[in-house]
């Protein structure tokens, strides 16, 4: 069971899409979340970074007929926060719905 | 919590959304269940191959260069690479495997006897295209399983 704690760094909208893209994926390609999300390079960049530099994603180029390609992949502790996050939302809702009956 | 209810529905649903895409994107075509299909019932052809004359390591590099081909083209198609190791907690994906282990064993078992009591003859295109059906349509169940699995958490 995982216990709910709110992460301003997953919080983010775009984050948060990207770690509920990866939580099912072993990696995704850096254009497919790129479109998915429907951000910039440079955008999705400077979240990717923002959630690396917390531990979250692991991100690995490797080159591929002579192109640098990116992958991305959610770490063990980016898994957990997100899973953590996700219940804490959901916590939330439930005391929303607890608090206004009817 | 730094969120009202307003906000934190929003973004359980954006969640969820995100969710069901990914399971989208990471849920194999058709192509990839019919070319498994096909690549898994090269294995009783190639039992069938060596009773009859002699063992044919052609059919197994075949065999392993369709394998690593259908991967390496669906990880090209669709950018991603899905997770699989939280699916065997479903016993109904343990088992869809087990099936699919009993039927090319059972296929090559099958395809050794008649091969060592009639030789190679025209026999073995329908257990092959039988083995393919059978292999295509457990693929398509385990990958319509993961889908479901990935998009409903």
């Amino acid at each position: 069971m995982t216990s709910p704690v709110f992460d301003e760094i997953i919080h983010n909208p775009v984050r948060l899409r990207a770690c509920a893209m990866l939580a099912g994926l072993a990696h995704a390609a850096f254009p497919v979340l790129r479109d998915e999300l429907g951000v910039s390079d440079s955008v999705l960049s400077k979240h990717l970074a923002t959630l690396e530099s917390a531990g979250y994603v692991k991100l690995t180029k490797a080159t591929s007929d002579r192109r640098l390609r990116t992958s991305v992949a959610l770490t063990r502790k980016g898994r957990d926060a997100y899973a953590a996050h996700v219940a804490a939302l959901r916590l939330i809702v439930a005391g929303e719905a607890t608090a206004s009956p009817g | 919590m730094e969120t009202d209810p307003v906000d934190a529905q929003s973004s359980l649903d954006a969640v969820a959304s995100a969710e069901r895409r990914s399971a989208e994107i990471a849920t194999p075509p058709l192509w990839f269940d019919l070319w498994f299909g096909v690549t898994c019932a090269v294995i009783p052809v190639e039992a069938a191959i060596g009773t009859a004359i002699a063992a044919a390591p052609i059919l197994v590099v075949v065999e392993c260069l369709s394998f690593g081909l259908l991967l390496g083209t669906y990880r090209r198609v669709t950018g991603v690479w899905p997770r699989q190791l939280f699916m065997f907690t479903h016993l109904r994906f343990v088992l869809l495997l087990i099936a699919l282990v009993v039927l090319l064993v059972g296929a090559a078992a099958a395809n050794t006897q008649l091969a060592w009591s009639y030789g190679l003859g025209w026999w073995l295109v329908p257990v092959a295209v039988v083995t393919a059906v059978l292999a295509t349509l457990l693929s398509r169940t385990g990958n319509a399983m993961y889908a479901h699995v990935l998009g409903a958490r």
